[in-house]
Protein backbone atom coordinates (compact mmCIF):
# COMPACT_ATOMS: atom_id res chain seq x y z
CA UNK A 1 0.00 0.00 0.00
CA UNK A 2 2.82 2.32 0.91
CA UNK A 3 4.58 1.52 -2.33
CA UNK A 4 1.47 2.33 -4.28
CA UNK A 5 1.26 5.69 -2.60
CA UNK A 6 4.88 6.40 -3.44
CA UNK A 7 4.38 5.25 -7.03
CA UNK A 8 1.43 7.60 -7.29
CA UNK A 9 3.30 10.49 -5.68
CA UNK A 10 6.27 9.84 -7.95
CA UNK A 11 4.13 10.05 -11.07
CA UNK A 12 2.46 13.22 -9.81
CA UNK A 13 5.83 14.83 -9.24
CA UNK A 14 7.20 13.62 -12.57
CA UNK A 15 4.23 15.13 -14.37
CA UNK A 16 4.63 18.42 -12.53
CA UNK A 17 8.31 18.56 -13.31
CA UNK A 18 7.72 17.64 -16.92
CA UNK A 19 5.21 20.44 -17.32
CA UNK A 20 7.54 22.73 -15.38
CA UNK A 21 4.73 23.54 -12.99
CA UNK A 22 6.86 22.96 -9.92
CA UNK A 23 10.45 22.63 -8.85
CA UNK A 24 11.76 19.46 -7.32
CA UNK A 25 11.57 20.93 -3.81
CA UNK A 26 8.03 22.15 -4.37
CA UNK A 27 7.04 18.68 -5.49
CA UNK A 28 8.61 17.11 -2.45
CA UNK A 29 6.87 19.61 -0.18
CA UNK A 30 3.57 18.15 -1.34
CA UNK A 31 4.60 14.72 -0.09
CA UNK A 32 6.63 15.34 3.05
CA UNK A 33 6.23 11.79 4.35
CA UNK A 34 7.75 10.31 1.19
CA UNK A 35 10.15 13.09 0.34
CA UNK A 36 13.26 11.18 1.35
CA UNK A 37 12.39 8.30 -0.87
CA UNK A 38 11.11 10.40 -3.75
CA UNK A 39 14.08 12.74 -4.02
CA UNK A 40 16.64 10.27 -5.45
CA UNK A 41 14.06 8.76 -7.77
CA UNK A 42 13.11 12.13 -9.18
CA UNK A 43 16.77 12.99 -9.54
CA UNK A 44 17.45 9.81 -11.52
CA UNK A 45 14.38 10.45 -13.66
CA UNK A 46 15.47 13.99 -14.45
CA UNK A 47 19.00 12.88 -15.23
CA UNK A 48 17.71 10.11 -17.48
CA UNK A 49 15.60 12.63 -19.38
CA UNK A 50 18.59 14.93 -19.68
CA UNK A 51 21.13 12.33 -20.78
CA UNK A 52 19.13 10.43 -23.34
CA UNK A 53 20.82 7.70 -25.36
CA UNK A 54 22.96 7.78 -28.47
CA UNK A 55 21.38 7.57 -31.89
CA UNK A 56 22.23 4.83 -34.32
CA UNK A 57 24.94 5.44 -36.85
CA UNK A 58 23.29 6.94 -39.98
CA UNK A 59 25.29 4.81 -42.40
CA UNK A 60 24.39 1.61 -40.59
CA UNK A 61 20.77 2.72 -40.37
CA UNK A 62 20.69 3.30 -44.12
CA UNK A 63 22.18 -0.11 -44.82
CA UNK A 64 19.72 -1.90 -42.56
CA UNK A 65 16.85 0.05 -44.07
CA UNK A 66 17.91 -1.09 -47.51
CA UNK A 67 18.18 -4.63 -46.32
CA UNK A 68 14.65 -4.52 -44.93
CA UNK A 69 13.37 -3.16 -48.23
CA UNK A 70 15.28 -5.82 -50.18
CA UNK A 71 13.96 -8.58 -47.95
CA UNK A 72 10.41 -7.39 -48.44
CA UNK A 73 10.87 -7.16 -52.19
CA UNK A 74 12.44 -10.61 -52.36
CA UNK A 75 9.63 -12.02 -50.27
CA UNK A 76 7.01 -10.55 -52.54
CA UNK A 77 8.84 -11.92 -55.54
CA UNK A 78 9.09 -15.39 -54.04
CA UNK A 79 5.37 -15.33 -53.21
CA UNK A 80 4.56 -14.78 -56.83
CA UNK A 81 6.75 -17.61 -58.04
CA UNK A 82 5.98 -19.99 -55.17
CA UNK A 83 2.23 -19.84 -55.42
CA UNK A 84 1.81 -22.53 -58.11
CA UNK A 85 4.23 -24.82 -56.30
CA UNK A 86 2.43 -24.45 -53.03
CA UNK A 87 -0.79 -25.56 -54.69
CA UNK A 88 1.01 -28.57 -56.09
CA UNK A 89 2.53 -29.40 -52.70
CA UNK A 90 -0.85 -29.07 -51.04
CA UNK A 91 -2.36 -31.47 -53.53
CA UNK A 92 0.51 -33.93 -53.03
CA UNK A 93 -0.01 -33.69 -49.28
CA UNK A 94 -3.69 -34.57 -49.60
CA UNK A 95 -2.84 -37.45 -51.89
CA UNK A 96 -0.24 -38.76 -49.45
CA UNK A 97 -2.70 -38.58 -46.56
CA UNK A 98 -5.22 -40.54 -48.57
CA UNK A 99 -2.68 -43.23 -49.35
CA UNK A 100 -1.70 -43.47 -45.69
CA UNK A 101 -5.30 -43.89 -44.63
CA UNK A 102 -5.77 -46.75 -47.07
CA UNK A 103 -2.61 -48.59 -45.97
CA UNK A 104 -2.37 -51.04 -43.05
CA UNK A 105 -1.04 -49.40 -39.88
CA UNK A 106 2.36 -51.17 -39.96
CA UNK A 107 2.90 -50.33 -43.58
CA UNK A 108 1.93 -46.74 -42.95
CA UNK A 109 4.45 -46.49 -40.13
CA UNK A 110 7.15 -48.00 -42.31
CA UNK A 111 6.32 -45.55 -45.10
CA UNK A 112 6.44 -42.63 -42.70
CA UNK A 113 9.78 -43.79 -41.27
CA UNK A 114 11.24 -44.08 -44.74
CA UNK A 115 9.97 -40.65 -45.62
CA UNK A 116 11.44 -39.12 -42.46
CA UNK A 117 14.77 -40.81 -43.19
CA UNK A 118 14.87 -39.40 -46.69
CA UNK A 119 13.86 -35.93 -45.50
CA UNK A 120 16.40 -36.03 -42.67
CA UNK A 121 19.18 -37.10 -45.02
CA UNK A 122 18.22 -34.34 -47.42
CA UNK A 123 18.24 -31.74 -44.66
CA UNK A 124 21.61 -32.96 -43.44
CA UNK A 125 23.07 -32.67 -46.90
CA UNK A 126 21.46 -29.28 -47.35
CA UNK A 127 22.32 -27.55 -44.12
CA UNK A 128 24.28 -30.01 -42.04
CA UNK A 129 27.57 -29.70 -43.83
CA UNK A 130 30.18 -28.92 -41.22
CA UNK A 131 31.14 -25.27 -41.27
CA UNK A 132 34.79 -24.40 -41.51
CA UNK A 133 35.58 -22.19 -38.55
CA UNK A 134 39.20 -21.50 -39.26
CA UNK A 135 41.34 -18.95 -41.02
CA UNK A 136 44.07 -19.87 -43.43
CA UNK A 137 47.52 -18.39 -43.32
CA UNK A 138 48.82 -17.11 -46.65
CA UNK A 139 51.58 -14.87 -47.94
CA UNK A 140 53.96 -16.04 -45.28
CA UNK A 141 57.31 -14.29 -45.38
CA UNK A 142 60.13 -14.80 -42.89
CA UNK A 143 59.42 -16.12 -39.42
CA UNK A 144 55.83 -16.75 -38.44
CA UNK A 145 54.97 -18.95 -35.47
CA UNK A 146 51.82 -20.37 -33.95
CA UNK A 147 50.96 -21.24 -30.38
CA UNK A 148 48.06 -23.59 -30.81
CA UNK A 149 45.28 -23.62 -28.25
CA UNK A 150 46.24 -26.01 -25.49
CA UNK A 151 49.81 -26.22 -26.65
CA UNK A 152 52.77 -24.87 -24.72
CA UNK A 153 55.21 -24.48 -27.56
CA UNK A 154 55.59 -22.02 -30.40
CA UNK A 155 55.94 -23.79 -33.72
CA UNK A 156 56.72 -22.44 -37.18
CA UNK A 157 53.67 -22.15 -39.42
CA UNK A 158 53.72 -22.08 -43.17
CA UNK A 159 51.40 -20.87 -45.89
CA UNK A 160 48.23 -22.88 -46.30
CA UNK A 161 47.98 -23.98 -42.67
CA UNK A 162 44.81 -23.35 -40.76
CA UNK A 163 44.55 -21.12 -37.72
CA UNK A 164 41.80 -22.10 -35.32
CA UNK A 165 40.00 -20.07 -32.67
CA UNK A 166 42.22 -20.01 -29.59
CA UNK A 167 45.44 -20.04 -31.61
CA UNK A 168 47.99 -17.30 -31.23
CA UNK A 169 50.23 -16.06 -34.03
CA UNK A 170 53.37 -14.02 -33.84
CA UNK A 171 55.35 -12.57 -36.70
CA UNK A 172 59.10 -12.04 -36.48
CA UNK A 173 61.03 -8.99 -37.57
CA UNK A 174 61.11 -8.33 -41.30
CA UNK A 175 58.41 -10.94 -41.68
CA UNK A 176 54.74 -10.93 -42.56
CA UNK A 177 51.71 -13.07 -43.26
CA UNK A 178 48.04 -12.81 -44.10
CA UNK A 179 45.12 -14.51 -42.42
CA UNK A 180 42.30 -15.29 -44.81
CA UNK A 181 38.85 -15.89 -43.33
CA UNK A 182 36.11 -18.13 -44.75
CA UNK A 183 34.37 -15.32 -46.62
CA UNK A 184 37.57 -14.00 -48.12
CA UNK A 185 38.23 -11.20 -45.67
CA UNK A 186 41.87 -10.82 -44.78
CA UNK A 187 44.05 -9.59 -41.97
CA UNK A 188 47.59 -8.73 -42.93
CA UNK A 189 50.03 -9.23 -40.09
CA UNK A 190 53.10 -7.07 -40.26
CA UNK A 191 56.44 -7.64 -38.62
CA UNK A 192 56.31 -7.72 -34.85
CA UNK A 193 52.61 -8.54 -34.74
CA UNK A 194 51.38 -10.80 -31.98
CA UNK A 195 47.69 -11.71 -31.98
CA UNK A 196 45.13 -14.31 -30.98
CA UNK A 197 42.28 -15.54 -33.10
CA UNK A 198 39.60 -15.51 -30.41
CA UNK A 199 36.44 -16.25 -32.30
CA UNK A 200 35.40 -17.18 -35.75
CA UNK A 201 31.88 -18.42 -36.13
CA UNK A 202 28.82 -18.00 -38.29
CA UNK A 203 26.76 -14.95 -37.47
CA UNK A 204 24.35 -15.80 -34.74
CA UNK A 205 21.28 -15.09 -36.76
CA UNK A 206 22.46 -15.88 -40.21
CA UNK A 207 24.40 -18.40 -42.22
CA UNK A 208 25.70 -15.90 -44.71
CA UNK A 209 27.95 -14.03 -42.36
CA UNK A 210 30.63 -14.46 -39.78
CA UNK A 211 31.76 -13.01 -36.51
CA UNK A 212 35.50 -12.69 -36.19
CA UNK A 213 37.23 -11.50 -33.04
CA UNK A 214 40.97 -10.93 -32.88
CA UNK A 215 42.99 -9.87 -29.90
CA UNK A 216 45.98 -7.87 -31.03
CA UNK A 217 48.80 -7.83 -28.53
CA UNK A 218 51.44 -6.03 -30.56
CA UNK A 219 52.36 -4.87 -34.03
CA UNK A 220 50.14 -3.76 -36.86
CA UNK A 221 47.30 -5.43 -38.71
CA UNK A 222 45.51 -4.26 -41.81
CA UNK A 223 42.06 -5.71 -42.04
CA UNK A 224 40.22 -5.94 -45.30
CA UNK A 225 36.63 -7.00 -44.88
CA UNK A 226 34.48 -8.31 -47.65
CA UNK A 227 30.82 -7.93 -47.00
CA UNK A 228 29.00 -5.91 -49.63
CA UNK A 229 25.41 -5.01 -48.86
CA UNK A 230 25.19 -7.50 -46.03
CA UNK A 231 25.23 -6.56 -42.41
CA UNK A 232 25.74 -10.14 -41.40
CA UNK A 233 29.36 -9.70 -40.54
CA UNK A 234 31.12 -8.39 -37.50
CA UNK A 235 34.84 -8.04 -37.39
CA UNK A 236 36.32 -7.03 -34.10
CA UNK A 237 39.90 -6.29 -33.16
CA UNK A 238 40.61 -5.90 -29.47
CA UNK A 239 43.73 -4.42 -28.03
CA UNK A 240 44.50 -4.02 -24.39
CA UNK A 241 42.94 -0.58 -24.32
CA UNK A 242 40.45 -0.43 -27.17
CA UNK A 243 37.97 -2.40 -29.22
CA UNK A 244 37.57 -1.76 -32.93
CA UNK A 245 34.45 -3.07 -34.65
CA UNK A 246 33.92 -2.92 -38.36
CA UNK A 247 32.32 -4.46 -41.36
CA UNK A 248 32.67 -3.96 -45.05
CA UNK A 249 35.71 -1.82 -44.67
CA UNK A 250 39.47 -1.65 -44.68
CA UNK A 251 41.26 -0.43 -41.62
CA UNK A 252 44.48 -0.88 -39.74
CA UNK A 253 45.22 -1.27 -36.05
CA UNK A 254 48.71 -0.53 -34.75
CA UNK A 255 50.02 -0.92 -31.24
CA UNK A 256 52.87 1.47 -30.68
CA UNK A 257 55.89 1.13 -28.45
CA UNK A 258 54.26 3.19 -25.71
CA UNK A 259 51.17 0.99 -25.68
CA UNK A 260 48.92 3.27 -27.68
CA UNK A 261 46.45 1.85 -30.19
CA UNK A 262 46.31 3.68 -33.52
CA UNK A 263 43.32 3.01 -35.74
CA UNK A 264 43.11 4.25 -39.32
CA UNK A 265 40.30 3.68 -41.78
CA UNK A 266 40.94 3.42 -45.50
CA UNK A 267 37.40 2.51 -46.53
CA UNK A 268 34.03 2.23 -44.81
CA UNK A 269 33.35 2.93 -41.17
CA UNK A 270 34.60 1.48 -37.90
CA UNK A 271 33.55 1.98 -34.30
CA UNK A 272 36.34 2.43 -31.78
CA UNK A 273 35.49 1.95 -28.13
CA UNK A 274 37.79 2.77 -25.24
CA UNK A 275 37.10 3.72 -21.66
CA UNK A 276 33.36 3.42 -22.09
CA UNK A 277 33.19 5.76 -25.06
CA UNK A 278 32.63 4.94 -28.70
CA UNK A 279 33.51 7.05 -31.69
CA UNK A 280 33.02 6.39 -35.36
CA UNK A 281 35.82 6.71 -37.85
CA UNK A 282 35.06 7.20 -41.51
CA UNK A 283 37.31 6.56 -44.48
CA UNK A 284 40.37 8.79 -44.37
CA UNK A 285 40.22 9.26 -40.61
CA UNK A 286 42.35 7.95 -37.79
CA UNK A 287 42.69 8.20 -34.05
CA UNK A 288 45.23 7.26 -31.45
CA UNK A 289 44.12 5.86 -28.11
CA UNK A 290 46.49 6.20 -25.17
CA UNK A 291 46.33 3.94 -22.14
CA UNK A 292 44.03 5.31 -19.46
CA UNK A 293 43.23 8.34 -21.59
CA UNK A 294 39.89 9.26 -23.11
CA UNK A 295 39.45 8.79 -26.83
CA UNK A 296 41.59 11.22 -28.77
CA UNK A 297 40.09 13.47 -31.43
CA UNK A 298 39.53 12.11 -34.88
CA UNK A 299 42.30 13.13 -37.25
CA UNK A 300 42.59 12.97 -41.01
CA UNK A 301 45.04 10.40 -42.27
CA UNK A 302 48.00 12.18 -43.89
CA UNK A 303 47.25 12.44 -47.59
CA UNK A 304 50.71 11.26 -48.54
CA UNK A 305 49.99 7.75 -47.30
CA UNK A 306 46.26 7.39 -46.57
CA UNK A 307 47.45 4.77 -44.11
CA UNK A 308 48.85 5.56 -40.68
CA UNK A 309 52.14 3.95 -41.41
CA UNK A 310 53.42 3.70 -44.90
CA UNK A 311 53.60 -0.04 -45.17
CA UNK A 312 51.49 -1.01 -48.12
CA UNK A 313 50.09 -4.48 -47.98
CA UNK A 314 50.00 -5.95 -51.43
CA UNK A 315 47.09 -8.27 -50.76
CA UNK A 316 44.69 -5.50 -49.88
CA UNK A 317 43.29 -4.36 -53.16
CA UNK A 318 40.07 -2.45 -53.27
CA UNK A 319 38.75 -4.89 -55.84
CA UNK A 320 38.81 -7.59 -53.25
CA UNK A 321 36.37 -5.70 -51.09
CA UNK A 322 33.94 -5.25 -53.87
CA UNK A 323 34.01 -8.77 -55.20
CA UNK A 324 30.85 -10.83 -54.95
CA UNK A 325 29.89 -12.06 -51.56
CA UNK A 326 27.75 -14.86 -50.23
CA UNK A 327 24.22 -14.13 -51.18
CA UNK A 328 21.97 -12.66 -48.61
CA UNK A 329 18.79 -14.42 -49.38
CA UNK A 330 16.07 -14.06 -46.80
CA UNK A 331 15.65 -17.77 -46.81
CA UNK A 332 19.11 -18.31 -45.47
CA UNK A 333 18.78 -15.93 -42.59
CA UNK A 334 16.89 -18.16 -40.26
CA UNK A 335 18.36 -21.52 -40.93
CA UNK A 336 20.83 -21.66 -38.11
CA UNK A 337 18.55 -20.84 -35.26
CA UNK A 338 15.34 -21.40 -37.00
CA UNK A 339 13.90 -23.53 -34.30
CA UNK A 340 14.65 -21.05 -31.60
CA UNK A 341 13.36 -18.17 -33.54
CA UNK A 342 10.16 -19.79 -34.39
CA UNK A 343 9.65 -20.22 -30.75
CA UNK A 344 10.58 -16.67 -30.07
CA UNK A 345 8.56 -14.79 -32.46
CA UNK A 346 5.40 -16.62 -33.03
CA UNK A 347 3.84 -17.18 -29.70
CA UNK A 348 0.66 -18.76 -28.81
CA UNK A 349 -2.28 -16.44 -28.86
CA UNK A 350 -2.39 -16.28 -25.12
CA UNK A 351 1.10 -14.84 -25.10
CA UNK A 352 2.85 -15.46 -21.94
CA UNK A 353 6.10 -13.72 -22.53
CA UNK A 354 7.99 -12.23 -19.68
CA UNK A 355 5.41 -9.58 -19.24
CA UNK A 356 2.47 -11.69 -19.90
CA UNK A 357 3.44 -14.08 -17.25
CA UNK A 358 1.97 -11.66 -14.90
CA UNK A 359 -0.63 -10.31 -17.08
CA UNK A 360 -2.33 -13.35 -15.84
CA UNK A 361 -1.97 -11.75 -12.47
CA UNK A 362 -3.31 -8.50 -13.67
CA UNK A 363 -6.59 -8.27 -11.97
CA UNK A 364 -8.39 -5.05 -11.44
CA UNK A 365 -7.65 -5.32 -7.75
CA UNK A 366 -5.32 -2.48 -6.96
CA UNK A 367 -3.47 -4.46 -4.37
CA UNK A 368 -2.20 -6.82 -7.01
CA UNK A 369 -0.51 -4.24 -9.11
CA UNK A 370 2.75 -4.59 -7.30
CA UNK A 371 2.68 -8.30 -7.54
CA UNK A 372 2.60 -7.98 -11.24
CA UNK A 373 6.06 -6.68 -11.29
CA UNK A 374 7.06 -9.29 -8.85
CA UNK A 375 5.96 -11.95 -11.22
CA UNK A 376 7.71 -10.53 -14.15
CA UNK A 377 10.50 -12.49 -15.58
CA UNK A 378 11.48 -14.97 -13.01
CA UNK A 379 14.53 -15.32 -15.04
CA UNK A 380 17.75 -15.46 -13.23
CA UNK A 381 18.73 -14.69 -9.75
CA UNK A 382 21.11 -11.89 -10.41
CA UNK A 383 23.48 -10.31 -8.05
CA UNK A 384 22.58 -6.80 -9.01
CA UNK A 385 18.90 -7.44 -8.64
CA UNK A 386 18.74 -8.74 -5.16
CA UNK A 387 15.96 -6.55 -4.06
CA UNK A 388 13.32 -8.74 -2.64
CA UNK A 389 10.67 -6.73 -4.31
CA UNK A 390 12.15 -7.12 -7.70
CA UNK A 391 12.00 -10.56 -9.02
CA UNK A 392 12.95 -9.79 -12.58
CA UNK A 393 16.49 -10.93 -12.35
CA UNK A 394 17.23 -10.69 -15.96
CA UNK A 395 20.59 -9.79 -17.32
CA UNK A 396 21.83 -10.10 -20.85
CA UNK A 397 24.65 -12.32 -19.75
CA UNK A 398 24.99 -15.55 -21.65
CA UNK A 399 24.70 -17.74 -18.65
CA UNK A 400 21.48 -16.13 -17.68
CA UNK A 401 19.44 -16.84 -20.76
CA UNK A 402 16.34 -18.81 -20.15
CA UNK A 403 15.05 -21.26 -22.64
CA UNK A 404 11.52 -21.10 -21.43
CA UNK A 405 11.32 -17.43 -21.93
CA UNK A 406 12.29 -17.69 -25.54
CA UNK A 407 9.02 -19.30 -26.33
CA UNK A 408 6.94 -16.45 -25.18
CA UNK A 409 7.67 -13.64 -27.50
CA UNK A 410 4.59 -12.04 -28.84
CA UNK A 411 3.42 -11.34 -32.28
CA UNK A 412 1.58 -8.16 -32.88
CA UNK A 413 -1.50 -10.18 -33.36
CA UNK A 414 -2.32 -11.90 -30.15
CA UNK A 415 -5.11 -14.25 -30.51
CA UNK A 416 -4.82 -15.18 -34.09
CA UNK A 417 -1.38 -15.95 -35.32
CA UNK A 418 -0.37 -19.50 -35.44
CA UNK A 419 3.21 -20.41 -35.01
CA UNK A 420 5.16 -20.43 -38.12
CA UNK B 1 -1.11 -1.48 -33.06
CA UNK B 2 -2.21 1.91 -34.29
CA UNK B 3 -4.42 2.01 -37.33
CA UNK B 4 -1.66 3.80 -39.14
CA UNK B 5 0.80 1.04 -38.30
CA UNK B 6 -1.62 -1.57 -39.48
CA UNK B 7 -2.28 0.32 -42.67
CA UNK B 8 1.45 0.28 -43.37
CA UNK B 9 1.61 -3.42 -42.53
CA UNK B 10 -1.22 -4.16 -44.92
CA UNK B 11 0.58 -2.28 -47.65
CA UNK B 12 3.79 -4.13 -46.86
CA UNK B 13 1.90 -7.40 -47.03
CA UNK B 14 1.08 -6.52 -50.61
CA UNK B 15 4.73 -5.95 -51.37
CA UNK B 16 4.84 -2.18 -50.91
CA UNK B 17 8.47 -1.63 -49.97
CA UNK B 18 7.83 2.03 -49.13
CA UNK B 19 5.51 0.88 -46.37
CA UNK B 20 8.17 -1.44 -44.98
CA UNK B 21 10.66 1.40 -45.08
CA UNK B 22 8.18 3.69 -43.33
CA UNK B 23 7.77 1.21 -40.48
CA UNK B 24 11.54 0.95 -40.25
CA UNK B 25 11.91 4.73 -40.12
CA UNK B 26 9.22 5.02 -37.48
CA UNK B 27 10.52 2.48 -35.03
CA UNK B 28 14.18 1.72 -35.76
CA UNK B 29 15.48 4.40 -33.34
CA UNK B 30 13.27 3.05 -30.54
CA UNK B 31 14.38 -0.51 -31.15
CA UNK B 32 18.01 0.57 -31.39
CA UNK B 33 17.84 2.36 -28.04
CA UNK B 34 16.09 -0.59 -26.48
CA UNK B 35 18.75 -2.99 -27.82
CA UNK B 36 21.51 -0.64 -26.72
CA UNK B 37 20.09 -0.52 -23.23
CA UNK B 38 20.24 -4.28 -23.18
CA UNK B 39 23.64 -4.99 -24.65
CA UNK B 40 25.53 -1.74 -24.16
CA UNK B 41 27.36 -2.07 -27.48
CA UNK B 42 26.19 0.37 -30.17
CA UNK B 43 27.37 -1.74 -33.10
CA UNK B 44 25.72 -4.84 -31.73
CA UNK B 45 22.60 -2.82 -30.96
CA UNK B 46 22.43 -1.71 -34.59
CA UNK B 47 22.65 -5.31 -35.71
CA UNK B 48 19.98 -6.44 -33.31
CA UNK B 49 17.66 -3.59 -34.23
CA UNK B 50 18.23 -4.12 -37.95
CA UNK B 51 17.71 -7.85 -37.75
CA UNK B 52 14.52 -7.26 -35.79
CA UNK B 53 13.08 -5.44 -38.78
CA UNK B 54 14.27 -8.11 -41.19
CA UNK B 55 12.34 -10.60 -39.07
CA UNK B 56 9.37 -8.30 -39.10
CA UNK B 57 9.16 -8.23 -42.89
CA UNK B 58 9.81 -11.95 -43.08
CA UNK B 59 6.79 -12.51 -40.85
CA UNK B 60 4.74 -9.72 -42.32
CA UNK B 61 2.18 -12.04 -43.90
CA UNK B 62 1.08 -13.40 -40.54
CA UNK B 63 0.35 -9.99 -39.03
CA UNK B 64 -3.24 -9.18 -38.22
CA UNK B 65 -4.53 -6.27 -36.25
CA UNK B 66 -5.60 -7.33 -32.80
CA UNK B 67 -4.63 -4.20 -30.98
CA UNK B 68 -1.20 -5.14 -29.72
CA UNK B 69 1.28 -2.36 -30.47
CA UNK B 70 3.86 -3.18 -33.07
CA UNK B 71 6.59 -1.69 -30.91
CA UNK B 72 5.89 -4.22 -28.17
CA UNK B 73 6.42 -7.03 -30.65
CA UNK B 74 9.60 -5.43 -31.99
CA UNK B 75 10.99 -5.03 -28.48
CA UNK B 76 10.43 -8.67 -27.73
CA UNK B 77 12.06 -9.84 -30.95
CA UNK B 78 15.03 -7.58 -30.22
CA UNK B 79 15.27 -8.95 -26.74
CA UNK B 80 15.29 -12.53 -27.97
CA UNK B 81 17.91 -11.72 -30.58
CA UNK B 82 20.11 -10.25 -27.88
CA UNK B 83 19.65 -13.38 -25.82
CA UNK B 84 20.53 -15.54 -28.82
CA UNK B 85 23.61 -13.50 -29.35
CA UNK B 86 24.84 -13.89 -25.81
CA UNK B 87 24.05 -17.55 -25.83
CA UNK B 88 26.00 -18.00 -29.05
CA UNK B 89 28.93 -15.90 -28.00
CA UNK B 90 29.33 -17.94 -24.81
CA UNK B 91 30.82 -15.17 -22.81
CA UNK B 92 33.22 -13.74 -25.33
CA UNK B 93 31.19 -10.64 -25.92
CA UNK B 94 30.34 -10.31 -22.32
CA UNK B 95 33.93 -9.22 -21.96
CA UNK B 96 33.29 -6.43 -24.42
CA UNK B 97 30.40 -5.25 -22.35
CA UNK B 98 32.39 -5.35 -19.18
CA UNK B 99 35.42 -3.73 -20.68
CA UNK B 100 33.64 -1.00 -22.51
CA UNK B 101 30.84 -0.10 -20.24
CA UNK B 102 31.22 -1.45 -16.78
CA UNK B 103 34.74 -0.42 -16.07
CA UNK B 104 35.81 0.44 -12.58
CA UNK B 105 35.13 3.87 -11.24
CA UNK B 106 38.37 5.48 -10.21
CA UNK B 107 36.84 8.25 -8.18
CA UNK B 108 33.92 6.85 -6.30
CA UNK B 109 31.41 9.39 -5.18
CA UNK B 110 27.85 9.09 -4.22
CA UNK B 111 25.63 8.69 -7.22
CA UNK B 112 23.50 11.68 -6.42
CA UNK B 113 26.53 13.90 -6.42
CA UNK B 114 27.59 12.83 -9.87
CA UNK B 115 26.13 13.77 -13.17
CA UNK B 116 24.74 10.84 -15.02
CA UNK B 117 26.60 10.22 -18.26
CA UNK B 118 25.37 8.45 -21.32
CA UNK B 119 27.72 5.56 -20.69
CA UNK B 120 26.70 5.14 -17.08
CA UNK B 121 23.06 5.24 -18.03
CA UNK B 122 23.48 2.59 -20.73
CA UNK B 123 25.40 0.37 -18.37
CA UNK B 124 22.83 0.77 -15.63
CA UNK B 125 19.90 0.15 -17.96
CA UNK B 126 21.43 -3.15 -18.99
CA UNK B 127 21.26 -4.27 -15.38
CA UNK B 128 17.60 -3.70 -14.64
CA UNK B 129 14.74 -5.95 -15.60
CA UNK B 130 13.35 -5.92 -19.07
CA UNK B 131 9.90 -4.70 -18.10
CA UNK B 132 11.41 -1.87 -16.07
CA UNK B 133 13.78 -1.04 -18.92
CA UNK B 134 10.94 -0.76 -21.40
CA UNK B 135 9.04 1.58 -19.15
CA UNK B 136 12.07 3.74 -18.37
CA UNK B 137 13.01 3.99 -22.05
CA UNK B 138 9.54 4.83 -23.25
CA UNK B 139 8.80 7.23 -20.41
CA UNK B 140 12.06 9.12 -20.00
CA UNK B 141 14.06 8.56 -23.19
CA UNK B 142 11.24 8.56 -25.71
CA UNK B 143 9.25 11.02 -23.60
CA UNK B 144 5.89 9.26 -23.76
CA UNK B 145 3.20 9.90 -21.20
CA UNK B 146 2.05 7.21 -18.82
CA UNK B 147 -1.01 6.20 -20.82
CA UNK B 148 0.98 5.79 -24.01
CA UNK B 149 3.55 3.68 -22.21
CA UNK B 150 0.77 1.56 -20.73
CA UNK B 151 -0.68 0.98 -24.18
CA UNK B 152 2.66 -0.13 -25.60
CA UNK B 153 3.63 -2.40 -22.75
CA UNK B 154 0.07 -3.71 -22.53
CA UNK B 155 -0.37 -3.09 -18.85
CA UNK B 156 -2.69 -1.03 -16.70
CA UNK B 157 -1.54 2.47 -15.87
CA UNK B 158 -1.22 1.52 -12.22
CA UNK B 159 1.13 -1.31 -13.14
CA UNK B 160 3.23 1.04 -15.24
CA UNK B 161 3.44 3.45 -12.32
CA UNK B 162 4.75 0.63 -10.22
CA UNK B 163 7.25 -0.43 -12.89
CA UNK B 164 8.36 3.16 -13.24
CA UNK B 165 8.90 3.41 -9.50
CA UNK B 166 10.77 0.14 -9.28
CA UNK B 167 12.75 0.86 -12.42
CA UNK B 168 14.02 4.17 -11.11
CA UNK B 169 14.81 2.58 -7.77
CA UNK B 170 16.70 -0.22 -9.53
CA UNK B 171 18.64 2.29 -11.63
CA UNK B 172 19.60 4.16 -8.51
CA UNK B 173 20.68 0.96 -6.82
CA UNK B 174 22.79 -0.16 -9.79
CA UNK B 175 24.45 3.23 -10.10
CA UNK B 176 25.23 3.29 -6.41
CA UNK B 177 26.68 -0.20 -6.52
CA UNK B 178 28.91 0.71 -9.42
CA UNK B 179 30.12 3.81 -7.68
CA UNK B 180 30.78 2.23 -4.35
Amino acid sequence: MKEQKISHALEECLALLEREEATLDECLARYPRHAAELRPLLFIAQETRRVSLPSPNPAATARWRQRVVNTLAAQESSHRTAAPHSHLLARLGVRFQTILRQMPRAAALAALSALLLVVGLGLYLLVGTPTVRAATLTDVQGTVEILSAGSGAWLPISAGQQVMPGDRIRVGQSSGATLTFPNGSTTALESGTDMDLMQIRPRWYSQDGWDVILRQRAGRTTNCLRCPASEAYRFEVRTQIATVVARSTRFSVSITQDGATDVAVAEGTVAVTALKTTLWLEAGQMTSIRPEKPLAPILPIPISTQEPTATPVPTLEVEEIESPEPSESPASIEIEDDEDDEEHETPEPTEVDEEDDHEEHETPKPTEVDEEDDHEEHETPQSTEVDEEDEEHETPKPTKTEEHDERHAPTPTPGSEADD
Amino acid sequence: MTSDDFHLIERAQHGDTDAGAALFDRYYPNVFRYALSQVGDPVLAEDIAGETFVRMVERIDSFTDQGRPLLAWLFTVARNLAKDHYRESAGVLEMTLNETLIGGVSNPERVLERRLTQERLVAALSQITDAQRRVILLRFIDGLDLKSVARIVQKPVTAVKSLQHRGLAALRRVLEEKDS
